[in-house]
């Protein structure tokens, strides 16, 4: 498979189009398609959506392994909220292994930070459920999966890094390597410059949220149409 | 420009895998046409695409089943009563010249006046009667077809429908959708918009329903089962996908709505610049739309209708209310569904204010009315759970109907985080999910029909539990402007980190999608924090950002006018 991706278009386009979307003879290019996109940092949510619903509407062809990709790609791309759109067309057969993983359990888990955080533990017949389809071990499992996307801890560290900066004007260096997955100095200092953060000892400065952040005001307003009657009644 | 022709072995691929339970798979005996295909004509009894550019492709009605349509036994003295043997020809003759006014009374007035005089214990005649009524009826194919559409139709709304009127009334409507769209030139027919909709609306219900039948085996006899297992391209989900698309494109209605939208003339084309079409094509976008969100993908549902523009102007003219509510439920009910909250607010607010104007139009004590407070309730049943999980300002029109004890109990318990009323509230307030693949017909899981909507309702509970936090954070930093990370740690009963990331995840939850763009491409939008309280930590401290609402006297005494205007015009 080596179609660069203007090669995908040309081939994926026509498929997503009017009844052609369930056309169950594409499951495989399809299937194809989203192993290109986890192999590289292309992203198609409207194709991988679609084959979920192939998925959906005949489960007994459903690919785990795919469509667990599916979602670890959607997942890289939040805040969209492509992870939740295709966990509600998941096919049947797939409900139980995965329906008990959030966002946030994987955000935990991808920066190293356990299955635990903020007392979300995914409940635990789920996750040998999930090791199953893998035939993972103990632990190896869950880097096995994430290590079908490329650069997926990059990516989740960078979706963490745009939650902390809706979220902090200042905040401690240890504290942000320790969402990080606990990063050592030089990957902080690559992202703090990525993202036009300032390193000054313990400190981290994020960016000045005064402006940004404030208070508001909502006035009330009251559109011509609903008083037009009012006034029309009162000039007769 | 067309894929070859699937050789033979590739149309029985469903053949190979087959499922635990032995399932035939939809399509092992049903290769549906889609398009880019031109089916065989001869073994498939399918003719050519129709030539007139795309292939689009069509239905054709399955073969009747084994039995005859009707039992005329069913009917005991075979008599038609006199004001109906006068009003299906009179009927027919509207049909015939376009009278829409005349069709529209017979429609919606006569015909349920005299099945509420006549038919409350059967259903209306039989098609074979009906044709000796008048001259040229037997050849009338038009009109045969929508009478069997308003027969069928009483039967399910009536009568209990048999396995058999189910499996009719889906050939039926392959019938009537291949009058309409297996033709070189548009069908010379113009027919209500109400009447239009109806159609698109009692096609996804009788789907709907049919899946509940099938679904419900337990109570299936074994003769009803081996037909199920028989009849499996009876209302498939690929051939309901595919008239809907067919009357889509057939149309060129999404053309024609983004040439409008972007002020310039629509070049509907020969189909799309003729009513019957148009209006079909428009109202098969909200059945798509409604389809695809009984399926849980509320992603190509909102895409379905990005080109229907949601606004006051379009309900202001609106001649079918009811359309025009649905398109609004559901497209709010998926804003719902991906946290958009504000997106939702905005959605149902707009269309409950409408309803609160248009109710006095509807028949008192008619189905439609209740079928339109019903959903008036659903969306207030959702915008309860909303507010409860994410506070904001609503239209005080709405907010007085939230004020009803019906929804202030239940509030106070959401509040408190109490799960069970939102598991309650959501299955009231949710559309009927569905399974879009038959049952294994040979060993029943329990609660077949419930899983989807379980499914659905287990997904949005995972996302509320997760949401819980946010009212409880919000509900200490309202009173404050600044406070020390330490100091809610300790209203929270939390330790330090804990609340840290509690409040990252207050920021990871609140921002979303809000959309930008007056109600039409309802999928894009900007992201914003849909809280309207937000905050940022500097170091140790929070800052915290408040919204104020000003109070709004203007909508006030407007309202306070028109009630006095309402009462003194009585008083004349």
């Amino acid at each position: 498979m080596s179609r660069s991706w203007e090669d995908w278009q040309g081939v994926i386009r026509p498929k997503l189009e009017g009844i052609n979307r369930y056309n169950p003879d594409n499951m495989e290019t399809l299937e194809q398609y989203a192993q290109f996109q986890a192999e590289s940092h292309h992203y198609d949510f409207e194709a991988n959506l679609t084959l979920m619903k192939l998925y959906q509407f005949e489960p007994h062809r459903a690919v785990a392994r795919v469509a667990l990709q599916i979602l670890l790609k959607a997942l890289v791309n939040m805040p969209k909220p492509d992870f939740s759109l295709l966990k509600s067309v998941l096919p049947c057969n797939l409900h139980v292994v995965f329906c008990v993983y959030t966002p946030w359990w994987w955000l935990s888990l991808a920066t190293g930070r356990g299955g635990g955080a903020g007392g979300e533990t995914p409940r635990s017949p789920g996750v040998v459920q999930f090791r199953e389809v893998w035939g993972g071990g103990e632990d190896g499992g869950v880097g096995e999966v994430t290590s079908h996307i490329s650069n997926f801890q990059e990516q989740i560290r960078k979706y963490i890094c745009s939650v902390l900066e809706v979220s902090y004007q200042t905040v401690s260096t240890e504290l942000v390597r320790e969402y990080l997955g606990g990063i050592d100095d030089a990957v902080l200092m690559e992202l703090a410059s990525g993202s036009g953060w300032t390193v000054s000892g313990e400190t981290v400065h994020i960016r000045k949220q005064e402006e940004l952040i404030k208070p508001k005001k909502i006035l009330a307003k009251i559109d011509v149409e609903s008083v037009s009657g009012i006034l029309t009644a009162a000039i007769k | 420009m067309h894929a070859p022709i699937p050789p033979p072995q590739q149309m029985a691929m469903g053949q190979q895998p087959a499922m635990s339970g032995g399932v035939p798979l939809p399509h092992s005996q049903y290769p549906f046409p889609l398009t880019g295909y031109e089916m065989p004509p001869v073994a498939m009894g399918y003719g050519g695409p129709i030539p007139y550019g795309v292939a689009v492709p069509y239905m054709q009605g399955p073969p009747p089943p084994s039995k005859p349509p009707m039992d005329v036994a069913d009917h005991p003295d075979l008599f038609i009563p006199k004001p109906v043997e006068e009003f299906l020809p009179r009927f027919r003759r509207q049909i015939r010249d376009k009278n829409i006014p005349e069709i529209l009374n017979s429609y919606e007035v006569e015909f349920n006046k005299l099945s509420d005089r006549w038919f409350t214990e059967d259903p209306w005649p039989v098609v074979e009667q009906v044709v000796t009524l008048d001259s040229g009826m037997a050849d009338d194919e038009v009109f045969i077809t929508l009478y069997k559409e308003l027969y069928f139709r009483h039967i399910y709304a009536k009568h209990k429908p048999t396995i058999d009127h189910r499996y009719n009334s889906f050939s039926n409507y392959c019938d009537l959708f291949n009058l309409i769209l297996n033709t070189e030139e548009p069908i010379d027919l113009e027919l209500p918009q109400k009447w239009l909709w109806d159609i698109i609306d009692e096609f996804i219900y009788q789907f709907q329903t049919f899946i509940q039948f099938r679904g419900k085996l337990k109570t299936r006899t074994a003769e009803e089962i081996l037909s199920l297992k028989e009849n499996q391209k009876m209302w498939n989900i690929h051939s309901v996908l595919n008239v809907l698309y067919s009357l889509i494109a057939k149309s060129n209605i999404n053309q024609q709505l983004e040439l409008n939208l972007a002020g310039e003339t629509p070049a509907p084309g020969v189909f799309g610049g003729h009513s019957l079409y148009k209006e079909l094509g428009y109202y098969g976008l909200i059945g798509l739309l409604r389809l695809h969100t009984q399926l849980g993908d509320y992603h190509q549902a909102l895409q379905s209708v990005s080109n229907i523009q949601l606004s006051k102007k379009v309900l202001a003219v609106t001649r079918v209310p009811a359309a025009h509510i649905s398109l609004y439920y559901f497209v709010g009910f998926c804003y719902f569904m991906m946290r958009r909250y504000k997106d939702t607010v905005r959605t149902f607010s707009n269309i409950i204010v409408f309803i609160q104007r248009a109710k006095q139009h509807f028949q008192p004590k008619s189905f439609q009315l209740d079928l339109v407070l019903k959903q008036n309730e659903q969306m207030l049943s959702i915008l309860a759970m909303l507010i409860s999980l994410s506070p904001q300002h609503v239209d005080e029109v709405v907010n007085s109907q939230l004020k009803h004890e019906r929804y202030t109990d239940k509030m106070a318990k959401m509040q408190k985080g109490d799960l069970k009323t939102f598991e309650e509230m959501f299955t009231f307030a949710c559309p009927k999910f569905m399974s879009p693949i038959p049952p294994d017909y040979d060993s029943l899981p329990e609660n077949y029909n419930k899983e989807p909507t379980r499914y659905q309702c287990s997904l949005f509970l995972a996302e509320v539990e997760q949401q819980l936090i946010i009212p409880t954070i919000r509900s200490y930093l309202k009173f404050y402007t600044t406070m020390p990370i330490s100091k809610l740690a300790s209203f929270m009963e939390v330790d330090e980190p804990t609340l840290r990331e509690q409040l990252l995840r207050f920021k990871h939850k609140t921002r979303t999608l809000v959309s930008t763009t007056k109600g039409v491409k309802h999928l894009s939008g900007e992201l914003q924090s849909s809280s309207d309280l937000d905050f940022y930590i500097d170091g140790d401290m929070i800052h915290i950002a408040d919204t104020k609402v000003a109070r709004r006297y203007g909508d006030f005494f407007i309202r306070q006018i028109n009630k006095l205007e309402e009462i003194a015009g009585r008083g004349n």
